[in-house]
């Protein structure tokens, strides 16, 4: 089997806030699809992508990310967080107020100083932007953009770094309920036409049922449970009932 | 009165002092303020408050200790003596060295709350698009911080340029030479010279309230 998608973690790293010890100790690999890490909140399901994105240091282990190692605590490899392209979309979406739409999707890719988009470089914002029907937000703040606008914006801007791996964290946490579905479906749509691996972290079900091709149950900086797609109710075999039959499964996995 | 020598040698050599002691003061004070800001350290919350001290110290207290520091006989002072033929006192860079210590903590307070307004998790982004660690400074960090900054760099320039104890202390009051606007007021006032009290109190107000109106326009606008 091909390497080319896939995400080996092995880290462990303690740590320490507000005089409460948390360690993190995770072991998994992912295939080449959505990998939903699937958790209550403080399971350690973002320090684990702050590790993957070369964020956070763990104390030791590996972390490889295709056929890249980006963390060897052994060899003593550790990748900066610039050098490991990998597309993170945060939780708050993290986009920079200073900057419009277009300056925050080019961001990656103004040089100079001050940093500017050259013409091709416009152009590539543009095409960009265009893709995730937001061209006519370019001169817009992020303060002046809805919640689903905001997510389109750092969608684009991540992918526009053409990334070997995309993380989102909690990526439809901060939408009204109805846009949901609707985003969810074209994440599913993205995720074909860049053809990029992706790790996305949620305490919601209905995320598991709707992308997942394979689950990671986190609880306590652990991964305790490992559902894959065949483990999954078929979503044509449950129609109506899909999204309980999940959580269903999900609770068993869980314990 | 406007275009005499004595109105004009004090405000050029004020607005000089005011001028280096603000410069000093902004490197200095950006860079620690940033350090202070993103990083954490033993120590860490006692450096802060030595280095807001004075600006709740008497700056004759403040102007004592220069003296024992940059002094003929003092620690810095002698070496620089002995090794370069250097003396601070009694000389316009001593007093700009007074001024920019006593304005200090203006710029440094102001830099610090700035810098930690500015939430990590963008300097993050910034890094996972591929910045290295000057970008991320140059093109995230610094221009969400740099209005509070700026703004705090105003202040100093105004209360660098009011200084009296610690600069009398250290600098002394020789026309021409070390007397500044502030100290001139009081020359002024202790030869009787009302008139000329008048003018450079006027004068000193004026660009006072120049510069806090334009750095409470800064803040407010950072706001909205």
């Amino acid at each position: 089997m091909s390497t080319a998608g896939e995400v080996a973690v092995s880290i462990r790293k303690r740590l320490h806030s507000r005089g409460r010890a948390f360690t993190l100790e995770v072991d998994f690999r992912s295939d080449n699809g959505i990998v939903v890490i699937f958790g209550p909140s403080g399971s350690g399901k973002s320090l684990t992508l702050q590790a993957i994105a070369g964020l956070l240091t763990p104390d030791e282990g590996h972390i490889r990310i295709g056929e890249r190692v980006v963390f060897n605590s052994r060899s003593g490899v550790d990748l900066p967080a610039r050098q490991r392209h990998v597309g993170y979309v945060f939780q708050d979406y993290a986009l920079f107020p200073h900057l419009n739409v277009m300056g925050n999707v080019g961001f990656p890719i103004a040089r100079g100083f001050p940093a500017r988009l050259d013409g091709p470089g416009r152009d590539r914002v543009m095409e960009m932007l265009e893709l995730f029907e937001i061209g006519h937000l370019a001169a817009m703040h992020p303060s002046q953009l809805s919640g689903g606008q905001r997510q389109r914006v750092a969608l684009a801007r991540a992918l526009i770094i053409e990334p070997r791996l995309l993380m989102l964290d909690e990526p439809f946490n901060a939408l009204d309920p109805l846009l949901r579905d609707r985003m969810r479906n074209e994440l599913l749509a993205w995720r074909a036409r860049f053809d990029v691996p992706m790790v996305l972290i949620t305490h919601d079900p209905d995320d598991v049922a709707a992308l997942a091709s394979q689950v990671l149950i986190y609880r306590d900086g652990r991964v305790t449970g490992s559902l894959r797609k065949g483990d999954l109710p078929n979503p044509s075999d449950f129609q109506p009932g899909y999204r309980h039959a999940v959580r269903q499964a999900l609770e068993q996995a869980m314990g | 009165m406007i275009f005499s020598e004595e109105v004009l040698v004090p405000l050029a050599l004020t607005l000089r002092v005011a001028g280096l002691a603000t410069l000093v003061c902004f490197v200095a004070g950006v860079a620690a303020a940033w350090f202070v800001a993103r990083h954490r350290f033993p120590g860490r919350e006692v450096l802060d408050a030595a280095m807001t001290l004075p600006m709740v110290m008497p700056p004759t207290v403040l102007g004592y200790y220069l003296i024992v520091v940059l002094g003929r006989r003092g620690w810095i002072g002698a070496w620089l003596n002995d090794t370069f033929g250097i003396t601070l006192m009694f000389t316009w860079q001593g007093a700009v060295i007074a001024a920019a210590v006593v304005a200090y903590p203006l710029v440094y307070k102001a830099a610090r709350a700035a810098f930690e307004e500015v939430s990590p998790q963008l300097e993050n982004a910034a890094r996972t698009l591929g910045l290295g660690e000057r970008q991320v400074f140059v093109r995230v960090t610094l221009p969400l911080a740099w209005r509070g900054i700026l703004a705090g760099t105003m202040l100093a320039f105004a209360r660098a340029m009011g200084e009296f104890g610690a600069t009398l202390m250290i600098a002394g009051s020789i026309p021409g030479k070390t007397q500044t606007l502030s100290i001139a007021v009081y020359e002024a006032v202790q030869a009787g010279k009302d008139d000329m009290a008048n003018f450079l109190v006027l004068l000193t107000s004026l660009v006072c309230i120049v510069v806090l109106v334009g750095s409470g326009r800064l803040l407010r606008s950072r706001q909205s």
